[in-house]
Formats: structure tokens, sequence, C-alpha cells
């Protein structure tokens, strides 16, 4: 259920960036934009990941950071017209620290390149079996890091090789038009221009929710919170 | 039953390319109680006459036809004390514990673990490594898995004895003690565990781990079958990032009391101790993994005045060369000492070669298929040679 939705998802994207080409720059450029914010709150976030049981160990393991699971991502699935041309090559950050990926949910756009540094002192080696990207990027050591750009839109998901317990989302868009919640949940999307979308908030796992949301020519701000249970 | 498994797991495999498979471990209580599961299916074309001659494992399984299904659980009962264990179904068998133990850490503030129970073999790397993608092959190292000509329960009355049972670890017979039919001992066992206490003192980066023990390495036992224990100890270090060296050592007492009563006249001292030594390496980087394992064994026999020596050396490499997918290839040699018999003078039992290539898919995350071509070369026995094929597909949570 869960990567049929994942992938209606990337579909969806992929559609939307593909049927908007035809509209022309200067009008989004000119367009009156307003700005949606909010809160997302995570009633039942899936608990975090443990190791396996290391019953084959002589003894125990350091204890790992716990992921932030809570972290949600708050998107337009309709984007407007020509987000396409707003987009601009971009650079992120995927940290590796204390056996966790740091944040735990990345969102970007189409043609971001993402570093993965290693900050701890042991052997990583990030990989993705997922659909939209299928990269393996070797171990390497504690200080080195080593990057992937994403080039189709949809959910990525990360692992690491050798430490069971580690996993990250990266979500590429084909537009501008996301945001991703802070540690209070709270989200802002910036200089969405007027006109009526489906605005969707996201958590891992099959935890999604949409509402209608409407910018009007002299909508400044648009309040929308979500309760992701 | 096991090739009916496999196909019905790889169509599982297909039909999982619509939807993801669960892949994290059983969280229950909190995070206090964790259950990880394996599922293993592992089948050859050939038949068990052909395949087992150098596969068959202490359980007379065959290393390259199993069916297994084991569930592992670590129960925190506080953040310094834990009960692990791991039960198993083999080939659809009754369910054992093949590890049930106690973890504690006395002290919060020192690196230093006490396990008791049936607890992980100390000695050598690849027997706790045998979990999860850890052996990047499907069949074992020899030193892990082939059965030499020894026995803990018969006794060889002279070397002629020996001699007379050279490849024939799969069914040895002697005339002293024990008459029933059964397998002789691998150097090392990887297929059950020893029952008595551990401590490893010490971080990840140098740490040293000592063991108290019924059994020996070759054979393990839950309760004591000669009244002497094993000792076992070894130091790993992590000599840089991606790069560990460990070496090992044990000695104990592996012949039973049921053979012993059978030597007469009975010496107050009788030598009946397996001592076994190891240095083992490990060095990955990049899509590289690369590892070997060197043993020296001995078994001391009461009936002969020479100790039976054997020594093992492997080294497996694997690489990815694809996301999800890898190949590997293992370089595997197990060698006995000679034996002064009246003609000729030859090895107690028949020296082992073996090379083994294959590959793995990862279909999903923790769900791994392996193809794999093994040829084994021996210097004795009914088969001198045999070339198999086998593939395996493991889930695992």
């Amino acid at each position: 259920m869960l990567g049929s939705r994942r992938w209606t998802l990337g579909l969806r994207l992929w559609a939307l960036g593909f049927g908007l080409l035809a509209l022309s720059a200067g009008t989004l450029a000119q367009a009156p934009s307003g700005l949606i914010r909010g809160r997302v709150e995570v009633r039942r976030a899936n608990p975090p990941v443990e190791r396996r049981p290391s019953v084959g160990d002589l003894g125990m393991h350091t204890a790992h950071e716990a992921a932030d699971q809570r972290r949600s991502v708050v998107y337009l699935e309709s984007a407007p017209a020509l987000a396409f041309p707003d987009i601009e090559p971009q650079r992120a950050t995927l940290d590796q620290r204390n056996e966790t990926f740091v944040p735990h949910v990345l969102a970007v756009t189409v043609g971001t390149t993402v570093d993965f540094p290693n900050s701890d002192r042991v052997y990583h080696n990030v990989f993705s079996l997922s659909g939209t990207k299928r990269f393996d990027l070797g171990r390497y050591a504690a200080g080195r890091s080593r990057s992937v750009r994403f080039d189709r839109p949809g959910i990525v998901r990360v692992f690491c090789e050798i430490h069971s317990h580690m996993s990250a989302f990266v979500l590429v868009f084909n537009h501008r038009y996301f945001a991703a919640t802070g540690a209070d949940g709270r989200y802002q999307i910036n200089r969405v221009p007027a006109g009526r979308y489906t605005l969707v908030a996201w958590n891992e796992g099959s935890i999604r929710e949409s509402r209608a949301v409407v910018i009007g020519e002299d909508t400044a701000v648009v309040e929308a919170d979500f309760t992701l249970r | 039953m096991v090739m009916a498994v496999l196909a019905l797991l790889m169509c599982a495999a297909t039909a999982a390319d619509a939807q993801d498979l669960p892949y994290r471990p059983v969280s229950l209580a909190g995070g206090r109680i964790v259950l990880g599961t394996d599922l293993i299916v592992s089948a050859t074309p050939q038949d068990d006459g052909e395949g087992a001659w150098f596969n068959y494992t202490d359980y007379e399984h065959n290393a390259l036809r199993l069916l297994r299904l084991g569930v592992t659980a670590d129960v925190r009962l506080t953040d310094r004390l834990s009960v692990l264990t791991d039960v198993r179904s083999d080939n659809g068998d009754a369910v054992k514990a093949y590890a049930l133990y106690v973890r504690v850490r006395p002290w919060r503030d020192r690196p230093i673990d006490i396990q008791a129970g049936r607890i992980p073999q100390t000695f050598g790397a690849f027997s706790r490594r045998d979990y999860g993608a850890g052996n990047p092959l499907i069949g074992y190292p020899l030193a892990y898995q082939y059965l030499t000509a020894i026995r803990p329960d018969a006794l060889p009355s002279t070397s002629d004895d020996v001699i007379k049972m050279r490849a024939r670890g799969w069914r040895p017979s002697y005339p002293l003690g024990s008459l029933a039919v059964t397998t002789g001992l691998p150097l090392v066992t990887t297929f059950r565990w020893d029952t008595g206490a551990q401590v490893r003192v010490g971080g990840d980066g140098l740490n040293a781990s000592v063991a108290l023990t019924n059994g020996t390495v070759s054979d393990p036992h839950t309760r004591d079958n000669n009244g002497s224990k094993q000792i076992a100890a070894r130091v790993q270090w992590q000599a840089a990032t991606g790069l560990t060296l460990g070496a090992s050592a044990a000695r104990g007492a592996y012949v039973a009391d049921e053979a012993l009563a059978a030597v007469t006249p009975p010496s107050g001292n009788v030598r009946s101790a397996q001592h076994a030594m190891g240095l083992d390496a490990e060095y990955s980087r990049g899509h590289w993994l690369v590892r070997g394992e060197a043993i020296w064994n001995q078994w001391q026999v009461p009936t002969l005045s020479q100790n039976l020596g054997a020594s093992s050396l492997f080294l497996e490499g694997r690489y990815k060369i694809l996301p999800g997918l890898f190949v590997a290839g293992r370089f595997d040699h197990l060698t006995f000492s000679r034996l002064a018999t009246p003609v000729p003078r030859s090895s107690w039992d028949a020296p082992v070669t073996r090379i083994e290539t294959g590959a793995g898919y990862y279909l999903r995350r923790n769900l791994l298929g392996k193809l794999a071509y093994q040829h084994n070369w021996r210097d004795g026995g009914q088969v001198r040679s045999r070339g198999l094929f086998a593939a395996q597909l493991h889930f695992w949570l």
C-alpha cells in the first residue's frame, strides 16, 4: 500500500511539472502571491527503528541517537503554473551523526545535489534501492563526504548498509512549494501565487493528509494546521 | 520442500515490487523488547548424495539445502541488563534455543560486559557474523562447517583406525566408546553455541574477551559431558576505520566421559584437549570488503601418542558492482597433519580445497537473493571433486 502511494505521489508530481511547461515565465513572476503557514501535529509517529537484536555480539553496543520521526513535510500537490523555471540547482546536506541521519526527512527540488558527510568515527555506507533514485555510496570514513544528485521527483528511502537502524527520507519535488516542519512542527511556504491548491502534509509511513487552500488576489497569509494520526 | 518454499519466496519477491515489505524489527513495550526474524531458504539442484559430501553440518543438515526460520529477541530489563535469545527451526525440526543468555554491564561508566548462558562463540570471527547478510556466499567456510573424522564420543585404538576414516567425517566410527552412527566434528562449529560465562573488556577500538564454557569450539554443550571446562579468549583491534584485526585462542577437553571410560586401563591424567588458535582480519573501503581467517587446531587423542592437527585458511571478498548487486568469492583450504603409520605416511584426514563464487541481489533492503557455485577438491575418499550450484533467499527484520 505504502509503496503504491509513493509511486502515485511521484507520478503526480512528475505529471504536474510536465503538464505546465507551456505557460510563460512572466506570468508567474508578476502574479500576486501569499504565504501558507501552520503547524503539523503528529499524534502517532512511528516508533524509532530499533537495532536488530545483537545476539551474536560479545557485548553491548554504544547507544545511538533516536531519529526525529515527527518531522513532516507540507507541500502543494497541485503546484502553480511554471513551477519549473523557479528551480535553481541547489545543494543540501544529510549528515550521519551518532549512527543517525540528520535530518530524518529532507525535502529538495529536482536537480539538487545532496551531500552525505560522515560525522561519526565509524564507517557508514549510504544507499537507496528506491525506484526514484538507486545509489550506493560505498563505505567511507569520518570526515569524508559523498554526494548524490536527485534528478527525478519522488520519495527516496535512504539506509546505511552497516547500521540497520539508520534510515531517512529524501522527498524530491519538481517545484519549490514545500516546507519541512521544524522541531515545533511549524512550517511556512513562501511566495505562493494566487490560486486554488491542494495542500498535503506528509509524515513517514503511510501518514498523509490533504486539504484545499485558496490564495486570493489580496490574501497575504493562509493558516493551515494539520493533525496526523 | 525447500525447493517449493524457494519458489514461493521468489513469487513473493516479485509481488513485492508493488509494495514495500516490512523492514523494521518488531518493537514492543516502548522499545524494551525487540524481535528480529530470519527466514532463509537455500537449495541446490543436486541431490543430497552429491551435495552433502562437502556441506554436511553437525546436525546432519546440508548447508546448501536449508530452510531456517529464526527469531531473535533482546529483552532490555534495564539499560544495563538484557536477556537475549535466538530460537530456530531448521528444515521443520523442533524449535531449539540456539542462544539464550543474560548480558550485563555492571558499571555504567566502564566498558565491561558480562554474558552468561548459551553464549556466542568467543573464538574466531565467522560464527558471530552468520547473521543477516554477514555471509556473502551460501556455503560456510570449511573450518566452521566441514566434518572431520574426529568424534568426541568414540576413540580409535590405533593410528590405522584413524586412517581408515579419512574423508569419512559424515559418518566416522571407532572401536572405543559409542558405537552409534553419527557425524564427526568441524574445527569450530557455527551451528551450535556453548554454555558458560563470558567477559568483554574494552570498547569498539580495542577489546578483549574471555569465556569459560562447558564444551569446546568444535563441540559446544549445554551440559558438561566430561567434567572439564574450556577457556577461550579473543582480542580485537580496530586498527583503522574499516580495518579490524583479531586473534583468538581456546583450550578445552573435548572427549566425552563415555569414550574415556572405554580407554583401558584408564590413566589418571588423560590427554583429551582441543587446542585452537586463530587470526582474522577484515578490511573494507568503498565498494570492497575483504576478509581472511586462519585457524590452527590440535586434538589430543588419549589412545594415540601423536596429536591430530588441522589448519585452515580462507580469504573472501565482496564487491558491489551496482546498487543492490554484488559479486563475491571465497578461497578456502583445510589441511591435516601427517600421522606415522606403517606405510604409507599420510595425513590423518583428507585435505579439502574449496572455491566458491557467487552473486547477490537485494530485491528489497532486507530481502536478499544469492546464486553461488562452489567447487570442492579432496585428496581422498570416494568423491574427490564436486561442483555444486546453490540458490538462496534470505528475508530478515
